[in-house]
């Protein structure tokens, strides 16, 4: 009877991070196994794992215009997602990632997952025809104040990575848990 | 439920009475989803105050969310310049 027992209450989260555009898949697969070991030596469980592919950013990161994104989304304890961003800073590749909570109290016996939802193979690739130009060196401007369109408040929480140069993303919400599949 | 706003001489492009989130709960607000969430930031990135874009304040407090949200991510610009 020496299981490691389930405590009972864990969180969900979801992580995105994106690797600089080069990166060859069998590092991405690495990188992967890497976090794996992570969710699993904290006792925690990967529920699902996408390979979006390489994609267009939406401004220049790192001096990059595209990267490979990734998508996990797991149960985890308090110390969970700490240690998973401290696993990201460190790896070179990674060039920005984001984690949102998505619940709160979650039981993991209720969270079943099927081996086709862990997939780090990419779904689709966007043709990449020159290998990503040298971005031009004028930074994106600072984000102008859209302050005002909306009131934000609230409690969801977003731990964001550190090297946002334009990180002004504050954390608001809606109430805990809402939105997001329950099941 | 979308009635028609009058053209009463100050029509500016998109304007709707009703939420489209309260009138099509299927509809998800998932800052993941950029092609949904797009329809809420102008020409320029910013997003689209409510009074033009008809969402209730509790709709339009999540998109904001997912608007940060996808920006932060690099899913969506925070301005229109760089692209
Ligand atoms: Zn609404």
């Amino acid at each position: 009877m020496a299981n490691p027992l389930p405590k009972h209450r864990a969180r969900e989260y979801e992580t995105i991070f994106i690797l600089d555009p080069e990166c060859p898949s069998d590092v991405t697969d690495q990188i992967a196994a890497r976090l794996r070991d992570v969710i699993a030596r904290l006792e925690g469980k990967l529920l699902r794992a996408e390979n979006w592919g390489r994609r267009r950013l939406a401004y220049p990161v790192r001096k990059h215009n595209k990267g490979i994104y990734i998508y996990l989304k797991y149960l985890g304890y308090s110390d969970m997602v700490a240690e998973l961003e401290r696993n990201l800073r460190m790896i070179e590749r990674v060039i920005k990632h984001m984690t949102v909570k998505l619940e709160e109290d979650v039981n993991p016996e209720t969270k079943a997952v099927r081996d086709e939802d862990i997939s780090f193979v990419p779904q689709f690739e966007e043709e990449i025809d020159e290998p990503a130009p040298p971005a031009p060196v004028e930074a994106a401007e600072p984000a102008e104040s859209d302050a005002p369109a909306c009131a934000s408040s609230g409690s969801v929480e977003l731990a964001e990575g550190e090297e946002n140069e334009d990180a002004d993303t504050s954390d608001a919400g809606d109430e805990p848990g809402s939105d997001e599949e329950e099941k | 439920m979308s009635e028609r706003p009058k053209a009463d001489g100050r029509r500016r492009g998109r304007r709707r009475r009703v939420c489209r989130f309260c009138a099509d709960k299927n509809l998800k607000i998932d800052y993941k989803d950029a092609q949904g969430i797009r329809y809420f930031i102008s020409e320029r990135g910013k997003i689209v105050p409510r009074r033009i874009s008809g969402n209730c304040a509790k709709h339009q407090r999540q998109i904001c969310v997912a608007i940060k949200r996808a920006r932060n991510i690099a899913l969506m610009p925070f301005t229109a310049s760089n692209r």
